[in-house]
C-alpha cells in the first residue's frame, strides 16, 4: 500500500466523509469502464454497486474491522465490486461463483458485507418503508441525526420530550412487527 | 415478540432513566430469565442495524450528489473548451472579450439582484430560563449577533445547527461558506428545503447558474413546496 492509499485509508478510519467522497471519484470512472467490459452491465448498475462497495468499505474502515491493507486500495475496492457484480449478476439463480470468490485476497476475509449483520440495510429499508412518515423522522432524527427527545419535539412539534418518547417506542414496535412479518425477529 | 413493555423498559435502561433499584431489577432478569436477554440483545442489534442504515443512505446520497456535480463540471469544462478556441480565432477575439467583460458586469450586478430574494429566517423561539442545548446560539441568531451564533452553532452538529449557522454565514456576506454548509444538509433533514433554495441563490450569486437551476428545476418538481413560487421566479429571472 503506497503513502496516499495510508492516507485515505488514515482519514477515512477517522470518520472524513470528504475522503470517502475523493476516494470514490478518484475510482469510479475507472471501475465503471473496466465492469461495463468485462460484465456488461450498465453505467448505473457499476455506480451503484461501487457506491455500495464504498460504503462497506467506509463502515468496516470506522468500525475498526479493517485496519489494514497488504494489497493496494484499488485492488481491494475492485475485489469487493467484482463479489458484489457477480452476486447482482447470479442474484436471480442464488448461486454465487465460489471461484471468484477465491480472487479475493486476504484482506477481504475479514471485509464484511452489510447483508452479513442481522438485519441488512435492505431489509430496514423495506420495513421503514412501510411506517408512516412521521415514524420514519422521529426514527432518523434520533439515530442518524442524534437529537436528544427535546430536539425531536422541537423539530417535529410534539408537544415535549416525553410525548416524542413514547412516539419513538411506538415506532420502534411498529418496525419490530414489520420485521417480524420478515421473520427477522423470532416471534417468542 | 419484543412487546412494547420491554420497549419501554429497554429504552430507559439504555438512556439511563431507570432508578438503582429498577437498574438492578433489570440486570437481575437479564441474567435469569433467557427470553428477556434474547430479545434485549436483539433490540440492540436492531438499533445497531438502523445507524448503520442510516449512515448508509446518508453517504449514498453524498457519493450520488458528486456524480451529479461531476456531470455539471463535465459540460462546464467542454463548453470553456470553446469559448477558449473561438477566443483565439482571427482579430474578432478582441471584440468578443469585450463584449464578454461588459456582460459580465452586468451579470454581477444581476447575480447580487439575486441576494435580495433571499427568504428571511427568523429563527426559533427560544424558552428563557430553559437549559436546552439549542437556546443560547439561537438567542444569539435572534439577536444578530451572527459571529456568536456561528460559533455556537457550529459545536452542536446537527442539521438544524447548520442550517441555523449558514443563514448567519449569509448576514455576515460569507456567502461561500454559507453555500457550502446549505450543501451539506442532508436531504433527509426537514431543514433541507430551506437549505435547497438557499444553495440556489447563492449557486446563482457565485456565478454557478448550472448548479442553481439543476437545484431550483428540482423545487418546482414539488408543487406543495413552500418554495414552488419563488424558485419558479428565480428561473425566470436567470
Amino acid at each position: 500500500m503506497n503513502k496516499e492509499d495510508l492516507k485515505y485509508l488514515e482519514r477515512i478510519r477517522a470518520g472524513s466523509e470528504e475522503s470517502l467522497v475523493d476516494l470514490y471519484r478518484k475510482y469510479r470512472d475507472n471501475f465503471v469502464t473496466w465492469s461495463q467490459t468485462q460484465f456488461s452491465v450498465s453505467e448505473e448498475q457499476a455506480k451503484d454497486i461501487f457506491q455500495e462497495t464504498m460504503i462497506d468499505f467506509y463502515q468496516n474502515t470506522v468500525s475498526g474491522q479493517l485496519d489494514q491493507l497488504t494489497c493496494s486500495l484499488k485492488t481491494y475496492l475492485f475485489q469487493i465490486a467484482k463479489f458484489k457484480l457477480i452476486n447482482l449478476l447470479n442474484k436471480d439463480s442464488r448461486t454465487t461463483y465460489l471461484s471468484d470468490l477465491n480472487l479475493i485476497n486476504s484482506e477481504s476475509q475479514i471485509y464484511t458485507m452489510d447483508n452479513e449483520s442481522d438485519f441488512n440495510s435492505d431489509q430496514i429499508n423495506e420495513a421503514l418503508s412501510k411506517l408512516p412518515e412521521d415514524c420514519q423522522k422521529v426514527l432518523r432524527l434520533y439515530y442518524h441525526n442524534e437529537y436528544d427527545m427535546t430536539s425531536i419535539a422541537r423539530e417535529l412539534n410534539y408537544k415535549n420530550a416525553n410525548t416524542a418518547k413514547s412516539k419513538k417506542s411506538l415506532c420502534m414496535q411498529k418496525l419490530i412487527r414489520e420485521l417480524a412479518k420478515m421473520s427477522k425477529i423470532l416471534v417468542l | 415478540m419484543i412487546t412494547q413493555a420491554y420497549i419501554d423498559i429497554f429504552e430507559n435502561y439504555l438512556s439511563g432513566e431507570l432508578s438503582p433499584d429498577e437498574k438492578l431489577n433489570f440486570e437481575s432478569r437479564l441474567e435469569m430469565d433467557q427470553e428477556f436477554r434474547f430479545s434485549f440483545e436483539k433490540y440492540k442489534e436492531l438499533e445497531c442495524s438502523l445507524k448503520r442504515h442510516f449512515e448508509r443512505e446518508s453517504l449514498k446520497n453524498k457519493l450520488r450528489k458528486s456524480d451529479a456535480d461531476s456531470k455539471i463540471k463535465g459540460r462546464r469544462g467542454i463548453s470553456r473548451l470553446h469559448i477558449g478556441r473561438f477566443a483565439v480565432i482571427g482579430s474578432a477575439a478582441v471584440i468578443l472579450l469585450s463584449i464578454l467583460i461588459y456582460y459580465n458586469k452586468n451579470d454581477d450586478q444581476e447575480q447580487a439582484n439575486f441576494l435580495d430574494m433571499w427568504p428571511y429566517e427568523e429563527g426559533l423561539v427560544v424558552k428563557m430560563g430553559s437549559s436546552i442545548k439549542y437556546n443560547p446560539a439561537m438567542n444569539a441568531y435572534r439577536l444578530e449577533n451572527w459571529e456568536e451564533a456561528i460559533l455556537l452553532f457550529s459545536e452542536l452538529k446537527t442539521d438544524t445547527a447548520a442550517y441555523f449557522e449558514g443563514n448567519a454565514r449569509f448576514y455576515l456576506k460569507d456567502y461561500v461558506k454559507a453555500k457550502k454548509i446549505f450543501l451539506s444538509i442532508d436531504n433527509n433533514s426537514s431543514y433541507y428545503p430551506d437549505a435547497q433554495i438557499r444553495f440556489a441563490i447563492l449557486s446563482i450569486y457565485c456565478g454557478e447558474k448550472q448548479v442553481a437551476k439543476i437545484t431550483l428545476d428540482d423545487i418546482i418538481q414539488d408543487s406543495s413546496s413552500e418554495y414552488h413560487d419563488l424558485a419558479l421566479q428565480l428561473l425566470e429571472m436567470m
